[in-house]
């Protein structure tokens, strides 16, 4: 089971803000990217994503037990 | 016909000058870091009579694009000893736009004691007394202005801190709902308070900028407004939880400065977030707002009015460098606490960057208690008073620690490090050390990239922050907010063409780079001759060698890499 929790807007675009999704158990591999895609976010307003506290990069490929936070891309403070 | 008026405040002068021809097509801080280059010994007192104060809207001040009334403000920082840019939203720039004014230039020192107004207005300018304002705080300075002059001016004033001249002081700036912006950094506030002016009062011209092409201008300008309104970045969140909406994902990477930096991550910080902040408001009502605007048509309106738990105004805005450096790293688990700190701030005439990092440091003397309010409190009435213990917190980060004996400082180039720690946002900790403006994030704030460059990692890092410094300062010279760059940045060309609109004059995109590039080069030019640069270059000791928990990460961008990031 990886967990997700999309913040701000980003959860309009996965219609929930947080998921579960269990990873087919085939020895597939999937890249937290295609993931996103899939749920209708587009990857260019993903500014930054976290996996159980530390930065990954869009192919990240995951693993059962991630905790993964998806924040938009940020114009600063 | 675009004018600089000069002030000379010992002469009690002012003059109105035609524009040299070579400062035509400078604006913003593009004018006032060639202007300081050009007139100002770099190695003067900033507080004494050869400094200048250079106050400028950018080339596309006063037009009807969205976020393009930023107003720079320029000086040799009496904080850095370098050059120094601040800039601020608010009333003043577009004003000064639509008075053709293309630059004010606050020169000499007056007679002793001597405190003034400037006035400006269609009929010319003039320097009256400003005795009756003497000592007071921002916003009854403000009241005051308004009460004689009317509430549709433009003030650009100073608090106490500023006439103390004390190192950390800022310039307030009205806006169009009577509320305080700030043109915070580098102790430009203690800049003006040498120059004996209280407070300049625009009032609102008559006249508004010519274009060489208004249909075309007009019609963009519709275009881009459409485009920020449409992306949720620029459309939605801002308008919600302005600046705040980062907190949760700058403390998700370890970068949150939190309790005078000794972590990157805050075990409270969701209720210092900006969904948690955007509640209070809808929550409590009364006179709590978001989505406010700071400058006449800007349609990203990232500005608030915080309210208490009753619904009164307690400041407005709310917004994220106060409370990473006020909440976070003071050890606040509530904005009611960090908002009441950020308005006496304000009210003093102070940086709430510096500020945060000087009652961080003034904690670790064992001066006041992380998550103490009154403590805090107490120090910043020290201020307020002018005692010595003030004196010394006013004066800014660097001067508090080397005074408390603390070796924790967060500083780079002398001046306060903002709300991302450089140890996990490395790109920022290049932009600290490298950019002329010392630590700083506006000039090129690497928390705003995609997710490209892995924040911890020692590569990469140097490009990214020279790019990030070109186009910000490149966006600082026409007044854009830095908001404003998603339909910039995705076609560059619309920002030669709205030039063209205005000015009838081609320029290429590289040409509005170059803005940028010579900008940043004038700077570096003048911290050199001012001595600032290069041995100046790097961050405090500590970040290169105390990990921060949670990423347990260290400043570690080797120099090769640093260097990439200079221009010059």
């Amino acid at each position: 089971m990886v967990k997700f929790k999309f913040h701000l807007y980003l959860k309009n675009f996965a219609k929930a803000e947080e998921k579960e999704l269990t990873l087919p158990g085939d020895g597939m591999r999937l890249d937290v990217g295609s993931y996103l895609k899939s749920l209708g976010i587009p990857l260019e307003e993903v500014g930054i994503i976290v996996v159980n506290g530390k930065w990954q990069d869009i192919d990240y490929i995951l693993r059962d037990g991630d905790s993964v936070e998806v924040f938009p891309v940020y114009l600063g403070g | 016909m675009d004018r600089v008026l000069r002030v000379n405040v010992k002469k009690g002068e002012v003059i109105f000058e035609g524009v040299k021809e070579d400062y035509r097509f400078l604006g913003g801080r593009g004018l006032t870091s060639k202007m300081v280059l050009d007139e100002v010994r770099p190695d003067c007192d900033p507080l004494g009579e050869f400094n200048k104060l250079i106050i400028a809207p950018g080339l596309l001040g006063g037009t009807a694009v969205s976020s393009t009334g930023r107003i720079s403000i320029g000086c040799k920082s009496p904080l850095t000893n370098g050059i120094k840019e601040a800039n601020s939203g608010g009333l003043a720039g577009t004003y000064l736009a639509r008075a053709g004014i293309k630059a004010l230039i606050l020169e000499g020192v007056p007679d002793e004691g001597k405190l003034y107004i400037l006035e400006v207005d269609d009929d010319g300018a003039r320097l009256v007394s400003g005795e009756d304002l003497r000592g007071l705080g921002t916003y009854e300075t403000l009241s005051k202005l308004y009460a004689k002059y009317g509430k549709d001016v433009a003030v650009i004033c100073i608090g106490p801190a500023g006439e103390m001249r004390l190192r950390g002081a800022s310039i307030a700036v009205s806006d169009p709902n009577g509320e305080l912006k700030f043109a915070a950094r580098g102790g430009v506030g203690a800049a003006m308070g040498s120059k004996g002016v209280k407070a300049i009062v625009i009032k609102p011209p008559k006249g508004s900028v010519s274009y060489y092409d208004r249909d075309g201008f007009l019609e963009l300008a519709r275009k881009i407004n459409k485009e920020l309104l449409d992306d949720p970045k620029t459309g939605d969140a801002y308008k919600k939880y302005g600046t705040a909406q980062i907190v949760n994902a700058v403390n998700a990477i370890g970068a949150l400065p939190t309790l005078n930096f000794r972590y990157g991550a805050f075990e409270h910080a969701k209720n210092l977030s900006g969904e948690i902040l955007y509640e209070n408001v809808v929550k409590r009502g009364g006179e709590g707002r978001t989505g406010v605007t700071c400058m006449p048509g800007c349609v990203i309106m990232c500005g608030n009015v915080y309210p208490d738990e009753n619904g009164r105004k307690i400041v407005s805005t709310l917004q994220y460098e106060t409370i990473a450096l006020v909440g976070s790293n003071l050890g606040f688990d509530n904005l009611d606490s960090v908002a009441r700190l950020n308005r006496e701030i304000n009210d003093l005439g102070l940086d709430t960057i510096e500020m945060g990092g000087v009652l961080g440091v003034a904690i670790d003397a064992g001066l006041a208690r992380f998550g103490d309010e009154k403590s805090c409190m107490a120090l910043l009435g020290e201020i307020r008073r002018g005692s010595v213990l003030g004196k010394v917190l006013g004066n800014g980060v660097k001067i508090t620690g080397e005074v408390l004996g603390v070796s924790r400082v967060p500083i780079a180039k002398g001046q306060g490090i903002p709300g991302y720690d450089p140890r996990s946002l490395k790109g920022n900790g290049v932009l600290y050390a490298t950019s002329p403006m010392g630590a700083d994030h506006t000039a090129g704030n690497a928390f705003g990239s995609r997710n490209e460059v892995n924040p911890l990692s020692r590569d990469k890092q140097g490009d990214l922050s020279r790019n990030l410094q070109i186009k910000i300062t490149a966006l600082e010279c026409l007044g854009f907010c830095i908001f404003a760059r998603p339909p910039l940045f995705k076609n560059p060309q619309v920002m030669a063409d709205l030039l063209y609109y205005r000015y009838g004059v081609k320029f290429t995109v590289d040409q509005v780079w170059e803005m940028g590039i010579n900008t940043l080069k004038a700077e570096r030019e003048f911290n050199k001759k001012a001595g600032v640069s290069p041995a100046q270059d790097k961050l405090a000791e500590f970040f290169y060698t105390e990990p921060l928990p949670p990423t347990n990460a260290v400043f570690d961008v080797p120099e090769e890499e640093m260097k990439k990031a200079i221009i010059e």
